[in-house]
């Protein structure tokens, strides 16, 4: 182990088997003084001078008073990189889906509304007292009706678009009151 | 396996609660820091004082190290701003015909004003590491010596040594370890009076 505590001192030792001698340091006082060691002997031989005895464990004291460390973002750092990506295209998806969700129940489901109110006054909800002969409904529905929508298109579902709806159907109308 | 990734798989470590990473780290860098916070104090006691300062506030600040930079880069800046903020607490002001800056951290020349700064119990110590370290370098085999020379002292690779030796890698990597061993073991009388074995 001490061969390869030497080899990591010197930036030699293959990334996949520098986790053992990393916790081969971990766990044995004795080999991290050789890895003390090791880095003395390159300092002296750089003539970088020497600390007071007990630097080391004296910032090593003052370190054991912290609160512990617990922060492995960067050991995490390349999953996230790549759940990062996954998510971007996820809500990216997402947000083309919730598009074309508003588009298509906007203007898609304005058919089938259409379609149900002009089926709907042949088909009253309940009875009642005040009923119309059936007879005369349809007569009396057409201009009842139109003056009806007239009045308040504003509040129709078609106003969705506010100013372009309302318009349309509102020249649609001087249109058959011109003709007649 | 590059020096930034040994100092990085250090740090992930650390930020994993693993102090005795941190430990590693302190071990490799604290003569360089110290080295570098010279020039910025003149007094040597000050300047272990504001280093180990540097070191806790380095831990302090681990959750926020990205690997953005190298760490010792990371480090001197906070050694630095340590310094800095040390000297106006003080009432006095960083020199700034010599400013440190992280780049330059590694290249500086500095042995002759750290002569005039040494306490006498840093000059003790560091005469006695010195001879020892000399005297064993003396009594190593040649190729031993000019292995442990060449990676200490000029910093090559062991393939760049491998080729200037004309040997194998394997056998360069074994001549520096045996040449490790040897220059250890005779300073370890020495170490093992100091109180640093403790963490």
């Amino acid at each position: 182990m001490k061969a390869e505590i030497s080899a990591l001192v010197d930036d030699e030792l293959a990334p996949e088997s520098a986790g053992p001698v990393f916790e081969a340091l971990r766990r044995d006082p004795e080999l991290r003084g050789r890895w003390d060691c090791y880095h003395l002997v390159g300092d002296v031989l750089r003539l970088t001078p020497a600390l007071s005895p007990g630097f080391s464990a004296n910032v090593m004291c003052r370190v054991a008073r912290e609160a512990p460390v617990l922060a492995p973002m960067a050991s995490i750092k390349p999953v996230q990189g790549r759940l990062r990506a996954a998510l971007s295209l996820a809500a990216a998806a997402m947000g083309m889906g919730v598009v074309a969700w508003v588009a298509l129940s906007t203007n898609g489901g304005q058919p089938g509304r259409v379609a149900e109110a002009r089926s709907a006054p042949s088909a009253p909800s309940a009875p009642s007292a005040t009923a119309v002969p059936a007879r005369s409904a349809p007569a009396l529905q057409h201009g009842a009706i139109k003056e009806y929508l007239l009045a308040h298109q504003a509040y129709s579902p078609s106003n969705r678009i506010q100013g372009v709806a309302p318009a349309v159907r509102t020249v649609s109308e001087i249109r058959q009151d011109a003709r007649k | 396996m590059g020096d930034r990734e040994i100092d990085q798989q250090l740090v992930e470590r650390a930020q994993r609660g693993d102090q005795r990473a941190f430990g590693l780290l302190v071990s490799k860098y604290q003569r360089r820091l110290v080295r570098l916070l010279s020039r910025l104090i003149r007094d040597s006691a000050e300047v272990e004082d504001v280093a180990q300062e540097a070191f806790v506030k380095a831990y302090r600040a681990l959750p926020s190290f990205r690997g953005e930079s190298a760490f010792y880069t990371w480090l001197y800046r906070i050694g630095v701003n340590t310094a800095k903020n040390y000297l106006v607490s003080q009432g006095r002001r960083a020199p700034t015909a010599t400013g440190v800056d992280s780049a330059e951290a590694e290249t500086f020349d500095d042995g002759d004003q750290l002569r005039d700064n040494n306490t006498p119990e840093r000059i003790l110590l560091s005469k006695q590491i010195g001879e020892t370290v000399n005297a064993a370098m003396e009594q190593l085999p040649e190729d031993l010596r000019t292995a442990i020379l060449l990676r200490e002292i000029e910093g090559m690779s062991y393939e760049d040594i491998a080729k200037a030796m004309d040997c194998p890698i394997g056998t360069v990597r074994s001549r520096i370890f045996r040449a490790r061993e040897a220059v250890s073991e005779k300073l370890k009388p020495l170490l093992d009076t100091a109180p640093d074995r403790r963490w």
